[in-house]
């Protein structure tokens, strides 16, 4: 029981640390995901067809704003023109005032396609505000 | 990705991890079962997510807190029942 309770103790000042870290010290790439991880992420899921997933990477603002629907709509066709995804590429620009801004690349069999995003900091975890398609490339 | 990040990230592993497998370990991995073999495996896996920063260090600290936790209180759990078997099988030998 005494170990139990150790392990509880270590895991909560664990969290405590990170918790210091990321908001103490507005930590942006060390302890969270940076902006390009997030945006990689988010690219992942909408190239897979999960928009649920995609939405839940979305702002709380932009969440309001798109319904799982909506970004169905605006996307799929885009995933059915790219077809089956071969990788994911994402960059991003360095983080100030809790926004950044990343680039994602979609590289798929039928074509290739970027996307940029606007993204800002919420709860210490980066989050898409926006989202645009740049380019489509078709092979 | 920027290796010193990686490194920082490395180092912060490796210290929780040993400190919760020194508090935790002689229940858990030192036993060398099937149940400590899946925790092994599991615990194995989520590593390389933090490393590339792929979960934040906080969902990385809760899931394998998590699994260390359950893990060690089903293993005290086990080990307070077969202590109180092994009690009364003493007394009714008495």
């Amino acid at each position: 029981m005494r170990e139990l309770a150790a392990s509880l103790v270590t895991i909560a000042l664990a969290l405590a640390m990170v918790g210091a870290v990321v908001f103490g010290t507005r930590d942006t790439a060390l302890f969270v995901p940076p902006p390009a991880a997030a945006a990689e992420e988010f690219g992942r899921a909408l190239a897979a067809g999960r928009y649920d997933l995609a939405r839940r990477q979305l702002s709380s603002g932009a969440q309001r704003r798109q319904a799982t629907t909506a970004i169905k709509e605006r996307f799929e066709p885009v995933r059915r023109s790219i077809g089956a995804l071969d990788s994911v590429e994402a960059a991003g620009s360095p983080a100030d005032d809790g926004r950044a801004r990343a680039m994602c690349e979609l590289q798929g069999e039928g074509g290739r396609v970027v996307l940029m995003l606007a993204l800002v900091r919420e709860q210490g975890l980066w989050k898409v505000e926006s989202w645009e398609q740049a380019a489509e490339i078709r092979r | 990705m920027d290796p010193l990040r990686i490194a920082v990230r490395a180092a912060f592993t490796f210290v929780f991890l040993l400190t919760l497998m020194r508090i935790a370990g002689r229940r858990t991995i030192g036993q060398a079962d099937l149940s400590s073999f899946i925790v092994a495996i599991v615990i194995g896996d989520l590593f390389d997510d933090f490393f590339w920063a792929e979960v934040s260090a906080a969902q990385f600290v809760v899931a394998i807190g998590t699994i260390v936790t359950v893990h060690l209180a089903s293993v005290t759990s086990a080990t307070t029942s077969s202590m109180r078997g092994w009690r009364r099988h003493a007394r009714e030998g008495a």
